[in-house]
């Protein structure tokens, strides 16, 4: 797809070959028994028919193949989510009790099928032709070796998971890693696979190497969406009842993969470690499809790189939180549109709206940004865009998003309650500003953490503060208080844990990081001065106004960083601002030819340079080597894997103990290891007190003790934002508990 | 894309749904690679299972299961906050498979019981059953 651009509006044929073939094929899928290829055909037939259909209805004239795939993957899948919310919805009033099961779910996305085809018999048209690639640009041969380095991704998660052995997964990663380099050098013209399919392709192995790690799900948000798709599909219907949160209320979490488990048989937690990676492989092509329509090819790469690699959140937090991953990759077409403004402008606005109506019901915040942005965006129109009829967001799409966003998010998720306790907080706690200990340029540096790291000694204080605020006492056992915590490591040493860790590469990484924050406001201050009413995407410039201020203050505010986690902010920010600064880089080039801004060899090494530094320091690839602090995504010996892993015997334990203990029994741990509650009972059981202080320890409470515990025996506390690690107080709680359930990592005391 | 390729796709893709799983399920077992299993009710790390609950003096039959084969046998004694202390030895059969007997004393219910076994050199599953 170099670039692979699509001469005309879907074409008309006397048989619509490829969408009859297609629609037959995913009929097929839904009712032959499951199988691994059934579920991949129905679950990309499905959006790619309804999306495709969704374009041609709107008689929008896309770019290039690559744009024309993003958008109706898009739209599909906003398609897909938002039939199963309808129907979810609607069902249990028209008589249908249980929408979710397998055969009202099969009757009606046949039906929407064989309309799909039928329709396009009728009006000769194939919509699905404007999506094939033409055979110059792509070999299969290549393209199927390609895909192995996300296959072999899934070995090396099981192999680490069973044996744990990372040699797959490290080979993989060094592999994906060398591939985007040489993507940035210009170096992989012999593979005849489109660029952006080959960024794909490289970034959905490394985010593979995720979301399974543990043998169940890696991270903690993930384990109460899991629970909520769960709920959906053994409610069946919508909205699950027992609940008010506001996971709830995402049909990414919910409809989506309950109609995936109805047609296809897919369970939820397979669903949950493959799909998520899929629409962040995607947002990374759409992204660099937007940089890609200002510059070429090897320095949108290098740019898009350094937006996936310099942010902690990309490689590390954004794949084990599903629900924002589909509504982060419909902000990136939504940015795409902005940028290549598909004609006619009127039917691109209603796709606006659409993409909006999609991120609203997949994840909120993402959706509170993207209005946020959009408003802003629509200033942007109004003072750089003179002509009325040229601007995208106009009043009204402006104002029916804004309305989408608030009765969805607002009204029917209660997702409401996550902004009313930030302003609750903001109004007794003040935004914090630079929180955290140092200097202020430390402070700025380090942004705001939501969590510092300090001694076993100061935590039991912290931890004594807060049960003196309580109203009723805690019945501790019979000397309790007289016990100590005790550092671990030793004299409190967070580094040797690979937290905090000043070193010379995370040094020169936040150096790099602050360069490219600098280039960002130069280039958004370039926009605005300079470009204003000549450039292409005025929208884009007043969204990034608004990334501005956002981004600031998420880096400044604890009291914001507590509530929203601020490198997830940032990273939907600077998706943004990687346009502007692609577009400012454009137009210097063109204007000051005496500049000689070449990507000449010398360049090229350079950009090599750094992102092969910032994808290693992202990845801690070269950790066996270096003696660093590995990955979890590649060892099971690691810190950050004992804190996010979720193992089914970790699930056992955790059904065990709540099981037996009752809705009413207090059940404590420590913080991390309260995602096997979120897993098993979701984030709505109260009585769990994330401690095993001994003097936050109730006499009649069960506790659970996880691996860290048993087998390092260290143990975590965090209190007032503030965590140490202490020496697991095994001894005390012996003396006064038994054990009631054992397994290779777990125990129970009660 | 012509029809004939179309068509050629099409098999293709049918014939990859009917043979898929059965070839996963395969490739998984080839490379050993299969679900992560959560094991039984207890795994022991270390050579001791807990049952709680155990109603006063309800004989519990303790089933021994892996760990070395036919034909080793385990020594085994129980403790607890409120059993009385017995012990004994198992063999395991044939299919490394091996069964005592437990009767915990008459204490206040419900009670908790442990089992120690020793020997042992690798994670070995036991279950509990009240009889």
């Amino acid at each position: 797809m170099n670039d692979e651009h699509n001469t005309s509006a879907p074409q008309r044929s006397p048989r619509p070959t490829l969408t009859m073939v297609s629609g037959a094929l995913v009929a097929l899928g839904i009712l032959l028994p499951s199988s691994p290829a059934g579920q991949l055909v129905v679950l990309m037939g499905i959006p790619v028919l309804l999306g495709s259909t969704i374009i041609e209805l709107l008689g929008l004239r896309l770019g290039s193949r690559t744009t024309t795939w993003l958008v109706v993957l898009a739209s599909g899948v906003g398609g897909y989510t938002m039939v199963g919310g309808l129907v979810g919805w609607i069902g249990p009033h028209l008589g249908l009790d249980r929408p979710f099961d397998r055969w009202p779910m099969v009757v009606i996305w046949l039906l929407i099928v064989v309309g799909i085809v039928l329709r396009s018999i009728h009006t000769g048209s194939d919509a699905l032709r404007a999506l094939i690639p033409r055979p110059q640009s792509l070999r299969l041969t290549d393209l199927s070796l390609l895909l192995l380095l996300p296959l072999a991704s899934l070995v090396g998660v099981w192999e680490l998971n069973l044996h744990q052995h990372g040699t797959v997964a490290y080979v993989v990663c060094a592999v994906s890693i060398t591939l985007i380099l040489a993507l940035v050098a210009g170096l992989t013209g012999w593979i005849r696979v489109p660029v952006p399919v080959q960024l794909g392709i490289a970034f959905l192995a490394l985010v593979w190497q995720i979301p399974a790690r543990g043998g169940s799900l890696f991270g903690i948000d993930i384990q109460a969406e899991w629970f909520f798709a769960r709920q959906a599909i053994s409610q069946a219907s919508l909205p699950l009842s027992g609940t008010h949160n506001a996971y709830a209320g995402m049909l990414s979490v919910t409809a989506a993969p309950a109609q995936a488990h109805s047609l296809t048989g897919l369970h939820a937690v397979t669903y949950f470690q493959l799909v998520p990676g899929v629409f962040l492989a995607l947002l990374i092509v759409a992204a660099f499809q937007a940089v890609r329509s200002f510059l070429p090819d090897r320095p949108s790469v290098f740019l898009i790189v350094m937006l996936a690699g310099g942010s902690s959140a990309f490689l590390h937090t954004i794949p084990t939180v599903p629900r924002q991953c589909p509504a982060m990759f419909s902000f990136g077409v939504l940015l795409l549109v902005l940028v290549e403004r598909p004609e006619p402008i009127r039917r691109s606005r209603l796709l606006l709206v659409g993409l909006v109506c999609a991120i609203a019901i997949q994840h909120y915040s993402t959706a509170y940004l993207a209005i946020g942005a959009l408003v802003f965006g629509w200033l942007g129109g109004i003072i750089w865009q003179r002509d009325r009829s040229q601007r995208l967001v106009s009043s009204v799409v402006a104002a029916v998003s804004l309305g989408v966003v608030v009765v969805w998010d607002g009204i029917i998720a209660n997702s409401q309650s996550g902004i009313s306790t930030l302003v609750t907080s903001i109004r007794t706690e003040g935004l914090a500003l630079l929180p955290g200990h140092g200097s202020a340029l430390a402070r700025w540096f380090k942004g705001a953490q939501t969590s510092t790291y300090t001694t076993a000694r100061v935590l039991r204080t912290l931890d004594l503060r807060w049960r003196e605020g309580l109203k009723a006492p805690i019945p501790t056992a019979h000397g309790a208080d007289a016990t100590r915590l005790v550092n671990d490591p030793p004299h409190g040493h967070v580094a040797s844990l690979g937290l905090n860790g000043t070193t010379a590469s995370s040094i020169l990484g936040g150096v790099i990081n602050q360069l490219l924050i600098l280039a960002l406001l130069v280039a958004l201050l370039y926009a605005i001065i300079r470009l204003g009413r000549s450039s292409r995407t005025p929208e884009i410039i007043g969204m990034a106004v608004f990334g501005v201020g956002l981004s600031a203050v998420s880096r400044l505010s604890g009291t914001i960083a507590l509530q929203f986690s601020p490198e997830r902010v940032r990273f939907q920010l600077y998706l943004v601002f990687v346009v502007v600064l692609a577009e400012v880089i454009a137009r210097v080039r063109s204007r000051h030819p005496s500049w000689r801004l070449r990507w000449s060899p010398a360049v090229v090494v350079v950009a090599c340079g750094m992102a092969a530094f910032e994808m290693v320091l992202a990845t801690s690839v070269t950790a066996p080597l270096t003696g660093g602090q590995e990955n979890g995504a590649l060892s099971s010996s690691t810190f950050d894997f004992n804190r996010s892993a979720m193992s089914p015997t970790y699930l056992a334990t955790s059904r065990w103990v709540l099981g037996r203990a009752g809705p009413r029994s207090t059940v404590q741990m420590e913080p991390n290891a309260v995602a096997m509650v979120f897993a098993t009972s979701g984030p709505d059981r109260k009585g769990i007190v994330p401690s095993i202080d001994p003097v936050l320890i109730s006499r009649f409470s069960w506790i659970v003790a996880t691996e860290p515990n048993v087998v390092q025996r260290r143990a975590q506390g965090t209190q007032y934002a503030e965590t140490a690690w202490f020496v697991f107080p095994k001894r005390f709680l012996g003396r006064h508990w038994n054990v009631v359930y054992v397994s290779s990592t777990t125990a129970v005391y009660r | 894309m012509r029809p004939p390729r179309i068509a050629a796709l099409a098999v293709v893709v049918v014939l990859a749904m009917l043979l898929s799983a059965p070839l996963v399920r395969w490739a998984t077992s080839a490379l050993g690679l299969g679900p992560v299993d959560a094991g039984p009710a207890m795994w022991l790390a270390h050579p001791n299972a807990m049952h709680h609950g155990v109603p006063a003096g309800t004989p519990l039959r303790v089933t021994v299961d892996g760990g070395g084969g036919p034909k080793t046998m385990f020594r085994w004694h129980t403790t607890g906050a409120h059993t009385r202390v017995s012990a004994g030895t198992v063999t395991l059969g044939t299919q490394g498979r091996g069964t005592f007997r437990v009767v915990p004393a008459k204490v206040t219910s419900p009670s908790t019981l442990m089992i120690h076994l020793s020997g042992i050199a690798q994670p070995l599953a036991v279950r509990i059953v009240p009889r």
